[in-house]
């Protein structure tokens, strides 16, 4: 898992640079662009952390780069920073999913909480994402036979009549539950349950 | 169903009393007709006029009123059954006529448009008949022997009454709306030499006005006046003093004259005793004249006051797009000290965790204080930039008179203060040459004074007045001053009038009197507060313009 990093871009060199400095000494890792169009250029996937977005710049403004960053797939949450009270521009940034939007010149304490929450969501956001992929993978790696008990069992059916309707004996039934529990790392049946719905196997 | 509050005034009864009578004595109709009923009814220009205006619910008052008017001069009624007989019907059908142009056809009362004249006039067609019909019916039989000079009567007193409506109905209709509360401030007054330093062209005004006058006389004069011709000869003659006045004035000079010249020529026909025939030939040509002028007045009066509004509408949008154009450099300015501002409070609270352990950010403490220094000089840049537009480098000097701009700028205000009652008093040295300074930035200086006075004179007991003064200081200075009769300006607020920001209204800026004091001074000028009881403000401007 990648680092969480606050992405700066701001086409106030002064502003851009002083942003970092604080950060850095408030413990985050920064990075930062002059312009929208060089950060959609570097923005890979697997960026974590969050935005921290001028509104209003030459060239891209910020709104244009929060709607590229979310038709690539992004999720980092953005904080607006902006100079001009611009209700309308910030409705419309908060309906995208910006999480904040601070007015300049701001408390250093609105920033920093608006940067922790940002940062917090993430966090989170990727921490879910990326236990359901594990167990999409687990499951993935099951083989077919294994792959039908799991459906069975988690429909809550008892052994009996999972190998009464696959048409097999209880024993290898028993065999196959057994292994696919421990390729699922599953200790009961009931976390299993849990995962299938995680997974969204199940509804 | 909700009860119905009707809303009766003793002053509209009272008026209407009074105004009967005035038209009773003034029209005297047994110079036409001899008749038994007259006085006892109730006139039926006024009457529509009363109804139209104050509501349909006075018409049984109003019979009322004419009975106890009419009393004392002429008696009760012999017959006072058929008196009130004849009364009641005609005021039924005036009720109805006029609740025919109020809630069917929806005229607006004060006659706004050609159309409402129109539809008046087809009305009047209406109650004149209705008149002439009550008279003639109601009189002894052996007034008219035979049908056909029953028949003449009756049309003969059809367009007589026709005439008294359309002079009677539009001329009380159109001055309803008069302020008779400011009688003193009417130009007439000029003529009498009491000076009221007042309105622009208050003297030509009200000389037009007597010329006018004595034009109708003059006329009448010579279409009466020659024995030897016939006295209609030359009534057309009459047509040119009206449309004068009509061209002018408007509807309410049309109907005016009207009523004037109508009152003059049934004086000088009651006078000269004529006869029955020139009567009904003098009415003929009246019903044509009134007509005309009052179409003529309405057209006039309709195109003024589209011209108005066409005036105003600029007016308003020019305040606008000044006050755009002004919002939107504050918005610039505000971005960009915001950009600097924002750094250096950034750098400064980094360099505070810098300070915690010094020795290891020596070197970086001392790069970021030298970072603060550079962003606050990019903001003190800011402001360098913004004083050297509002001083010499944003100037656009043109040469004007200080007259044209205060009337300029009187016509932006002048919707508002008629609004608030509040009269303008101008005082201006007419010898003064023209200036050179930025007209706009002048226009706004004006702009911010004289609606500073009006807001002091909101909510004020008296009537508002404010006074614009100009004279000339010195050799090169011309100083220009706005007074009003507003509470005045309380010592608190005095020491700080010209600080940004302070302001004492609820929704003011209060940058007024802060950009106006610095836009004057760019023109090297001054700007003070010369009296705070009453409130009077003054600036002086040099003559030759600001100094390079």
């Amino acid at each position: 898992m990648t680092e969480p990093i606050v992405t700066i871009v701001d086409d106030d060199e002064a502003v851009r640079d002083s942003l970092a400095l604080l950060l850095n000494f408030r413990g985050y890792r920064t990075r930062h662009f002059p312009s929208a169009e060089t950060c959609l250029e570097a923005w890979r996937a697997d960026w974590r952390g969050c935005l921290l977005l001028d509104l209003r710049m030459g060239g891209m403004d910020g709104l244009a780069l929060q709607q590229a960053l979310l038709q690539r797939g992004s999720t980092l949450p953005i904080v607006f920073l902006t100079g001009h009270g611009d209700l309308a521009h910030a409705r419309a940034a908060l309906k995208s999913g910006a999480i904040d939007f601070l007015e300049k010149p701001y408390e250093e304490a609105d920033l920093l909480k608006a940067v922790a929450e940002a940062i917090e969501r993430d966090t989170r956001e990727y921490a879910t994402h990326s236990h359901v992929a594990e167990i999409a993978t687990r499951i993935e790696r099951l083989s077919e036979r294994e792959h039908q008990v799991m459906q069975l069992v988690v429909a809550g059916k008892p052994n009996r009549e999972i190998a009464e309707e696959l048409g097999i004996s209880p024993r290898t039934v028993e065999v196959f539950k057994a292994r696919m529990m421990e390729k699922m790392h599953a200790r009961s049946v009931p976390e299993l349950v849990r995962m299938a719905m995680e997974a969204d196997v199940i509804k | 169903m909700p009860p119905i509050k009707l809303n009766i005034s003793w002053r509209v009864l009272l008026a209407f009393g009074v105004a009967s009578l005035l038209l009773d004595a003034l029209s005297n109709p047994q110079t036409v007709l001899p008749l038994a009923l007259a006085p006892w009814t109730p006139p039926p220009g006024l009457t529509l006029a009363f109804l139209l205006l104050y509501g349909l619910h006075y018409a049984p008052l109003l019979i009322g009123v004419t009975f106890l008017a009419s009393m004392p001069i002429y008696g009760a009624p012999q017959d006072w059954l058929p008196a009130l007989w004849a009364a009641g019907l005609l005021m039924l059908g005036l009720w109805g006529l006029a609740a025919l142009l109020l809630k069917i056809w929806r005229i607006d009362p004060h006659l706004g448009s050609q159309r409402d004249m129109s539809l008046l006039l087809l009305v009047a067609v209406a109650a004149a008949w209705l008149d002439a019909s009550v008279h003639v019916f109601s009189r002894s039989p052996e007034a008219a022997p035979d049908a056909w000079a029953w028949m003449a009567d009756l049309v003969n007193f059809w367009v007589g009454a026709l005439i008294r409506i359309l002079i009677i109905a539009p001329l009380v209709l159109v001055h309803a709306r008069v302020e008779w509360r400011a009688w003193r401030g009417w130009p007439i007054w000029d003529l009498l030499g009491e000076h009221n330093g007042g309105q622009t062209g208050g003297w030509n005004a009200s000389r037009e006005i007597l010329l006018q006058g004595i034009a109708i006389a003059i006329t009448l004069w010579i279409i009466f006046g020659f024995r030897y011709t016939d006295e209609f000869k030359f009534f057309y003659l009459l047509f040119l003093p009206m449309i004068w006045i009509a061209m002018r004035h408007g509807i309410q000079g049309a109907t005016i004259a009207l009523a004037a010249s109508h009152v003059g020529i049934n004086m000088i026909l009651g006078w000269q005793g004529s006869h029955a025939i020139t009567v009904v030939e003098f009415q003929m040509l009246m019903l044509g004249l009134a007509v005309t002028m009052l179409f003529l007045g309405m057209t006039v009066s309709a195109r003024r006051a589209a011209e108005e509004r066409l005036h105003q509408r600029e007016a308003e949008l020019n305040q606008a797009m000044r006050l755009a154009a002004a919002g939107e450099m504050a918005q610039a300015i505000a971005h960009e000290l915001n950009q600097p501002l924002s750094a250096v409070a950034n750098y400064a609270r980094a360099s505070r965790s810098m300070l915690a352990d010094p020795a290891r950010h020596g070197a970086l403490l001392a790069d970021t204080l030298e970072k603060i220094d550079r962003e606050a000089n990019r903001a003190g840049q800011v402001m360098r930039r913004l004083r050297e537009f509002f001083r010499g480098g944003g100037l656009r000097s043109e040469s004007f008179t200080l007259a044209g701009l205060i009337n300029e700028s009187l016509s932006y205000v002048k919707r508002r203060a008629e609004r608030q009652n509040i009269v303008f008093k101008l005082a201006l040295d007419e010898n003064l040459p023209s200036i050179n300074a930025d007209r706009v930035q002048m226009g706004t200086v004006l702009h911010n004074l004289l609606t500073n006075a009006i807001e002091a004179l909101a909510g004020g007991a008296e009537p508002g007045e404010i006074e614009i003064s100009t004279q000339r200081a010195e050799d090169d200075l011309i100083q220009v001053c706005v007074t009003d009769n507003g509470s005045g300006i309380s010592g608190e607020m005095e020491g700080r009038l010209f600080e940004s920001f302070a302001t004492s209204k609820a929704d003011g800026m209060g940058l007024g009197l802060a950009i106006s004091r610095t836009l004057v001074q760019a023109h090297g000028g001054e700007l003070w507060l010369a009296g705070s009881q009453p409130t009077r403000f003054c600036f002086t401007l040099p003559i030759s313009g600001p100094k390079p």
